[in-house]
């Protein structure tokens, strides 16, 4: 088949229909797996809707106002964002360091990203049992290093505001290695010439950093935060299995999901779980779209 | 003859150019092989049928089971329990899958309202109750009257709904108080704490601490996490039962409607104990383990726990020297009394066979064996204790009660389950606000908002009266 040829099979009503049939059933499972789910959230958020009794009578917005005035909700609606905000600016700033020092050209820089990138692959849950028994006050590793060295053990699960510096420790340790090689992927696309000339200029690391590297990577550190804000709006498993059901003096944390998976699966409360579901959403939505304002309007 | 109209063979022996006669007796033998198949059949028929009669076909076609159960540690005792019952019904298999006590329950909060649970669940009274006369089928006839005739009647409290029996409670849990022999020794005591006051005395001497002053170990372990509606558990026994307070209450003016028990002068008691036991005379902290691993590690010198803990000793604490009292005594002598209870949801594809197991489950022998072997006491009257616990004496605390013990039961509510898992989520936060210590109108404040929570739960239910 020869160029012309070509073009003229993907031109106009063909072209679209080609598109469209490809694309049908990514559609589909997208419409029956992702949005007919939020559709019915939505929907079952305006019920008194109980996992015993069924579908209940509607009542408006009566479970959103509920929520406002719920102060578990609030609480975990502000543990979620200093979450997010804490685990996303380390680990995005981590990310960066490390694909920065590693792209330098030191020996064995496979080695670090490889030993970097190894908590990544690691299944969650096991991996929070380990930091447990890390932060354990009698006999973790982290506390009796502390004692050894004539310091004071820390209480890493005893209160809440403490469980939460644990638990953002451990999200951050986790997400570090993929930052580093997506921040490696853009450190490596950036033409050496840049560098060369800013060498020549006589400028230095910093500025190289600031003026040639930062701008250089803001589609990717755009990207990342994107990324990472989304997932650690939506954070539930470490902060589940390090907080909740623990025997021993772990305190309790409370984050918008885990409140969403206690109204539902505890308290069997659908229609006040849905109601919170949306409202994550929109946070997430809201988020989203402000992160692109900023970074078009840096652009 | 159109050969096209002809079977194959017969169409073949015309291409083939063979005589009528010969085609006509290969006719009539086929005619005859063909009744001779439908009578060959029709007597198989009649044969196969009058066989049922005397053996139902349905008994011994395999059946599978699935058993879920809040306890892991009991998962291989459950597998030999099986393992008999199958080798009497071999068409029977019944896999046993367990989960931590609060997965199951959330487990169960998704599956029983969609028709996938297993086809038996065990489980503890408060998980239930939200089910029980919705979901589940009624115990067959045979099997209750098997029940009601070996239970102590009291342990049928919560599976009885009106005349409906909907599971089988075949063990039952109560709280008592562990001890460390040793320990109690070292500070000088001969017995355990009888009272209230003692506890506090006790649990006092028995604390150790560094020469910072940091606990070391615990006089009395205390539960500060876990799971929340065991967090409230222990809050119910060792602070709201001793001073005459509950979790609920029914109305006395509309039975059947219920109010919370603790916005009252017990409450205020049980919340000022705590923070006392933790502020004040300092018998634990936040950060000590906690819990039957700390009192078998020798982190704590007594705790507040149920049967199940004497299990757990012998397989992981085996030198512990330790025995269990009753609990000690505020304004009154009290603790729950909880089942742990067989249930067979309506959705189940195979309910005969499994009420065969929980009827073959709650035979004497299983039972003798589930005392002796798990630590845990069965609701069966006829089984010789004395006997069968010469090897775990901690457990006669929980059966060889005094008189002046009262057994405080939960209400069969649907919501009770998440007003006590509500109740566990905020009372660690309190224990935790040093600000209440000594404050007596901020810890009436703290339980007055408690108490309103825990009735605006049981307006939404429709179970509220003052």
């Amino acid at each position: 088949m020869n160029a012309r040829a070509r073009k003229r099979l993907f031109t106009n009503g063909e072209e679209a229909s080609f598109i469209l049939v490809v694309l049908i059933p990514t559609m589909l499972a997208f419409l029956v797996i992702r949005l007919e789910p939020i559709g019915e959230t939505f929907f079952g958020s305006f019920f008194n809707w109980s996992l015993v009794d069924g579908l209940g009578r509607f009542v408006g917005l009566k479970n959103y106002a509920a929520l406002f005035g719920d102060k578990v909700f609030y609480a975990a609606f502000l543990n979620t964002m200093s979450f997010t905000v804490f685990t996303t600016f380390f680990s995005v700033a981590l990310g960066l360091l490390f694909a920065y020092l590693t792209n330098r050209g030191i020996p064995l820089y496979s080695l670090y990203e490889t030993i970097i990138f190894i908590p990544v692959v690691l299944t969650f849950v096991p991996v929070c049992l380990i930091w447990l028994w890390l932060f354990d006050w009698d006999n973790g590793l982290i506390n009796m290093s502390l004692k050894a060295l004539g310091l004071h053990r820390i209480s890493w699960l005893s209160t809440p505001d403490m469980s939460m510096v644990s638990v953002i420790i451990v999200s951050v340790w986790k997400v570090i290695g993929y930052n580093m090689i997506i921040f490696s992927v853009g450190l490596k696309n950036i033409p050496r010439s840049y560098y060369e000339a800013a060498d020549m200029d006589g400028a230095g690391a910093w500025t190289v950093f600031r003026k040639i590297t930062l701008p250089q990577l803001s589609p990717i550190t755009l990207f990342v935060m994107v990324m990472s804000v989304i997932n650690n709006l939506k954070v539930f498993t470490q902060v589940y299995v390090m907080t909740h059901g623990k025997q021993g003096g772990g305190a309790q944390v409370d984050v918008l999901v885990s409140d969403i998976y206690t109204r539902s699966f505890v308290y069997y409360r659908m229609g006040s779980a849905s109601a919170e579901s949306i409202l994550l959403l929109v946070v997430v939505l809201v988020m989203t779209v402000l992160q692109f304002r900023v970074a078009r309007e840096e652009e | 003859m159109d050969a096209r109209v002809l079977e194959p063979h017969c169409a073949l022996m015309v291409i083939h150019g063979e005589s009528q006669n010969e085609m006509e007796e290969v006719m009539n033998a086929k005619k005859f092989s063909v009744i001779l198949l439908a009578v060959l059949v029709s007597v198989s028929f009649a044969w196969a049928g009058g066989g049922a009669e005397q053996k139902p076909a349905a008994a011994d076609k395999p059946v599978k089971l699935t058993l879920w159960s809040g306890y892991p540690e009991l998962q291989a005792w459950y597998e030999a329990r099986i393992k008999e019952f199958t080798a009497k019904n071999p068409n029977i298999s019944i896999e046993i899958q367990t989960f931590a006590l609060a997965d199951l329950d959330k487990k169960n909060g998704m599956a029983i309202p969609s028709n996938t649970a297993a086809d038996i669940l065990e489980l503890i009274s408060v998980q239930s109750f939200p089910w029980a006369q919705k979901y589940f089928t009624e115990v067959p006839a045979d099997i209750q009257a098997i029940v009601k005739g070996a239970a102590n009647k009291e342990y049928l409290h919560d599976v009885l709904y009106g005349d409906k029996m909907m599971g089988v409670p075949f063990c039952f849990y109560s709280e008592v108080l562990y001890y460390n022999k040793d320990m109690l020794a070292e500070a000088g005591f001969k017995a355990p704490p009888d009272t209230m006051d003692q506890l506090i005395e006790y649990a006092t001497k028995m604390t150790k601490r560094d020469a910072q002053g940091v606990v070391e170990r615990s006089g009395l372990s205390m539960r500060f996490a876990g799971n929340p509606s065991g967090t409230c558990e222990k809050f119910w026994a060792l602070g709201l039962l001793p001073f005459g307070g509950d979790i609920l209450m029914e109305s006395t003016a509309s039975p059947g409607k219920f109010h919370n028990g603790f916005d009252n002068e017990a409450g205020y008691r049980a919340l000022n104990l705590y923070l006392d036991l933790i502020y004040k005379y300092k018998v634990t902290d936040f950060n000590i383990k906690q819990d039957s691993d700390a009192f078998g590690q020798g982190k704590a010198a007594m705790l507040e726990r149920e049967q199940w803990v004497v299990g757990t000793m012998k397989s992981t604490y085996p030198t512990l020297k330790y025995d269990a009292a009753t609990m000690p005594k505020g304004t009154q002598r009290a603790t729950f009394a909880i089942t742990r209870n067989m249930f067979v949801p309506l959705a189940a594809k195979e309910k005969e066979a499994a009420w065969k197991f929980i009827k073959f489950f709650y035979e004497k022998p299983v039972m003798e064996s589930m005392v002796r072997d798990t630590g845990w006491l069965s609701t069966r009257a006829d089984l010789d204790y004395p006997t069968l616990l010469k090897d775990s004496p901690q457990l006669l605390a929980g059966v060889n009660t005094p008189p002046d013990l009262k057994f405080v039961w939960q209400k069969r509510l649907t919501v009770e389950n998440a007003i006590m898992t509500k109740i566990g989520e905020e009372i660690p936060k309190l224990f935790r606000d040093q600000s209440l210590f000594g404050n007596e109108a901020k810890i009436r404040e703290e339980i007055k908002k408690l108490g309103e929570t825990t009735d605006a739960a049981l307006k939404d239910a429709g179970l509220y009266a003052k």
